[in-house]
């Protein structure tokens, strides 16, 4: 074999090292990535208050969330944003965030049910929620991202 | 969990989430004399505390946003924020503080 042709064999060598090597760090971010989160925050789409129409005839338009953990999580704080759509973008009709000062068990859920605003007229307008959250898990603050609602909302409500 | 399936909730969350709503529709007209005082005073200062058994909510005007904080006496206390974008007219203006009053008070249910 010629020098030439070992520098040759030599460099293929190297280069397909080289290229194994990223490809193996990505396989292994990949894989973590994979790995479940412990925790779920979800929220619901926006609704009519049936308790408040039922009992007083008067409407508010509503938006739940929670979190659920299946690791024990503690001083939970969800934010919940009711937004509305518009001609000129989305506007924030209200923001509500609880803190939650406790340990939960795992599986047990930490809810905000207290975002809602009185409808002013019968409006239609188009509403969703956006909710975000963290908590300490294993002595570390975790950051959920921001979740919005499966669907736009439609209601007879304007606000 | 689906949390548009009213049948998800545990009847302890339904009775809670029930009894937030209608507390805070009572405290709407019931108080609304109170509320409507209390919204030109937050106006004319841009802060207002005020005590309640076991919290303080401390009501602001900050940016373009009418702010509530709750404060618990203890430490390991609940606690909450509301904030409302500030609207065009005074009318508009009273009436969303009167709302944020009557569901600051509604979320002490604990």
């Amino acid at each position: 074999m010629t020098i030439r042709k070992k520098f040759t064999l030599l460099l293929s060598i190297s280069i397909s090292i080289a290229l194994l090597i990223p490809n193996a760090s990505v396989a292994r971010e990949q894989s973590s990535q994979e790995v479940k989160s412990p925790c779920r925050l979800q929220v619901g789409n926006a609704h009519l208050s049936t308790n408040l129409y039922e009992k007083f005839k008067t409407r508010a338009v509503k938006v739940n969330a929670s979190s659920i953990c299946n690791v024990p999580q503690s001083k939970v704080t969800i934010t919940v944003e009711l937004w509305k759509t518009g001609l000129l973008g989305n506007h924030l009709v209200t923001k509500q965030t609880t803190r939650n000062s406790g340990t939960t068990f795992p599986g047990s859920r930490v809810n905000n049910f207290n975002t809602f605003s009185k409808c002013l007229n019968l409006t239609r307008t188009n509403y969703f929620g956006v909710a975000y959250s963290k908590a300490l898990i294993d002595g570390k603050w975790q950051f959920a991202r921001k979740v919005l609602s499966k669907e736009i909302a439609s209601l007879n409500c304007g606000t | 969990m689906d949390l548009d399936d009213p049948n998800s909730l545990s009847p302890k969350e339904i009775l809670r989430e029930k009894e937030v709503m209608e507390k805070f529709f009572q405290l709407m007209n019931v108080q609304r004399s109170r509320y409507e005082e209390q919204a030109k005073s937050l106006m004319a200062n841009k802060t207002l505390r005020l005590g309640s058994e076991n919290f303080m909510l401390e009501y602001s005007i900050s940016g373009n946003r009418y702010k509530c904080e709750s404060i618990p006496d203890s430490k390991k206390g609940d606690s909450f924020s509301i904030e409302l974008p500030i609207p065009d007219s005074e009318e508009e203006r009273v009436e969303a503080l009167v709302q944020l009053f009557a569901q600051s008070e509604a979320g002490l249910i604990q």
